[in-house]
């Protein structure tokens, strides 16, 4: 099985998720924030040298949806920054998926990375990437337990 | 039996949905090469049932999906777990490592370490374990996960059956001719016992005494001498299956699994009578070497501070006679002796000092310095003068043995 054959499928539906992310809108429009199809395609093509980069592989809709609908109410989020923050909290995410060893599912994941960006970070986006999720990710390596589904007060 | 890859990759999404509980909508490269190759791995055992089982051929016609050969292929591979189990508890019933640490390791440790750990859902093409004990006969190459556990405990099952046939003290006296640490050596025991039996048969002795001594191994290097390998090869053959006929109901499952082996037999015999080495396959109680080790055992040494400060007294004293009080007094082991050996003493006052050292001491170093020799390692100057007083000695001891004769 070679990995052109595993990209195939991530390029599989490209329709359908654009569809799916546009719907967001519709939830997100009561927070002043909406996506034009040319930034969906942008986020879209993010995500797929995201993935790459990444060497993972993403079946479904992806998280793109989940990560819209997480983090629009974030007083950190403006429609001049929307793409850009959603964009960069998709690498992070990625990049934390591999770093905690697939210990964290998506929604607990997500849960940290929100609850981080409005809180101990206020909307760095350096500061969750390089110091927050570091840290969380290291105690998973080690084995420390308390990473899912628990408080972040102590970071 | 051909698949679509779209068909296959939206199995393996299935797969991938399922292995993370729907928890997680992407997964590594290294994962998802993973369940495929676990997919693919199940797959493949559908195609040979349907191939080679009638009833399923029916099944096999109406066309398979990927989904459902899969399921095919991995209830296939659940059904042999069992069958392995099986087999295992009935290995472990009578099984026995002859002493060797290798083979309990990879039975008697990995075995159950293997059920408790392997993973068919999710990763059935994953065997585990490293399998370090040698078979005569290697399962294929190509075989993974259970199919290779199942057919390397089939043949260990084979190898078991045929060395219980013979005196558990006589297949020990065999291994410690072998090697005196048989062990913690990584080899086939069946092998050693397989050939030293195809010897009794030659000599026209019992199999189950196994031992072959000199004079027997004399007229096994005339066999070898007088004959080619493919001659040899026949008459390998037709001892094997006389070995067969008298002593194993003319079992057809050693036959096969043996006649493998006879090949390799049949040259290493040719080779091995040329160099005079027949010893090394025919093994008998003969060829135990005799046991000149020296047993010695060092006293402990000195802290680093208190050897540096011996070391700083040593070389501040100006007679040598004091400096050899120093050494009786204070060092206490061999180990110290050779650093204080480097440091304080020169030319002549070595000989002085190897005088005070017991017999035992003198070997010990004398094999030091050997070992030192044969890995092309620098000498000290110490040792370079121990080496020459050596030479001397034995010769000394040489002309001395002349004279009185």
């Amino acid at each position: 099985m070679n990995d052109k054959m595993f990209l195939r499928l991530i390029g599989q539906n490209e329709k359908t998720q654009l569809q799916t992310i546009i719907a967001c809108n519709q939830y997100t429009k009561k927070f002043g924030l909406s996506l034009t199809e040319q930034d969906v395609l942008v986020l879209m093509n993010d995500r797929k040298s995201s993935l790459k980069e990444q060497e993972r592989i993403e079946f479904g809709e992806g998280i793109l949806p989940k990560l819209i609908f997480a983090f629009c109410d974030s007083p950190y989020i403006y429609q001049e920054n929307y793409v850009d923050v959603i964009g960069r909290l998709q690498d992070i995410f990625y990049y934390y998926k591999n770093e905690s060893m697939d210990e964290l599912s998506d929604d607990e994941l997500l849960d940290y990375m929100k609850e981080l960006f409005d809180g101990k970070c206020e909307g760095s986006l350096d500061y969750l990437e390089e110091t927050c999720l570091e840290h969380i990710s290291r105690e998973i390596r080690a084995g420390r337990q308390g990473f899912t589904g628990g408080d972040t007060d102590e970071f | 039996m051909n698949f679509s890859e779209e068909e296959i990759l939206q199995l393996l999404s299935d797969r991938v949905r399922k292995y993370t509980s729907n928890e997680s909508s992407s997964v590594s490269y290294e994962k998802a090469r993973q369940l495929m190759g676990s997919i693919l791995f199940c797959m493949e055992d559908a195609q040979s049932c349907s191939q080679n089982n009638e009833k399923k051929l029916t099944l096999f016609h109406k066309k398979m999906n990927a989904k459902e050969a899969f399921e095919v292929g991995l209830n296939k591979k659940k059904v042999k777990i069992k069958e392995t189990q099986k087999l295992f508890e009935t290995i472990m019933k009578t099984f026995c490592t002859y002493q060797n640490q290798c083979y309990y390791d990879t039975i008697i440790k990995g075995m159950p370490g293997f059920f408790k750990t392997y993973d068919v859902e999710y990763n059935a093409q994953n065997h585990i374990l490293t399998l370090d004990y040698p078979l005569i006969t290697a399962p294929s190459l190509n075989l993974k996960g259970i199919d290779l556990i199942y057919e390397y405990l089939k043949r260990t099952w084979i190898e078991q059956c045929f060395l219980s046939s013979f005196s558990y003290d006589n297949i020990l006296d065999i291994l410690k001719n072998y090697h005196k640490k048989h062990e913690e050596l990584i080899f086939n025991i069946c092998r050693v016992v397989f050939r030293n039996a195809i010897g009794c048969v030659l000599l026209d002795k019992s199999i189950y005494e196994l031992m072959i001594q000199c004079d027997e191994r004399e007229l096994l290097k005339r066999l070898g001498d007088s004959k080619n390998v493919a001659e040899l090869e026949a008459i390998l053959i037709e001892a094997f299956e006389r070995m067969l006929n008298l002593h194993f109901n003319n079992n057809q499952e050693y036959f096969v699994y043996f006649l493998n082996e006879i090949k390799d037999f049949a040259f290493e015999i040719k080779s091995n009578a040329e160099n005079n080495h027949l010893d090394k396959i025919f093994l008998g109680s003969t060829t135990v070497e005799p046991q000149n080790q020296v047993i010695y055992k060092d006293g402990s040494p000195m802290e680093d501070e208190k050897l540096r400060e011996l070391i700083d007294g040593l070389s501040q004293i100006r007679f040598l006679t004091e400096k050899l009080d120093m050494i009786k007094t204070q060092v206490k082991s061999l180990e110290d002796l050779k650093e204080v050996l480097k440091e304080c003493f020169f030319d002549e006052e070595f000989l002085n000092v190897f005088a005070l050292l017991s017999t035992n001491e003198i070997e010990v170093l004398k094999e030091e310095i050997i070992q030192k020799i044969e890995y092309n390692e620098e000498l000290e100057e110490w040792e370079i003068a121990f080496k020459k007083e050596m030479i001397t000695r034995e010769s000394k001891n040489k002309e001395e043995k002349r004279s009185i004769t």
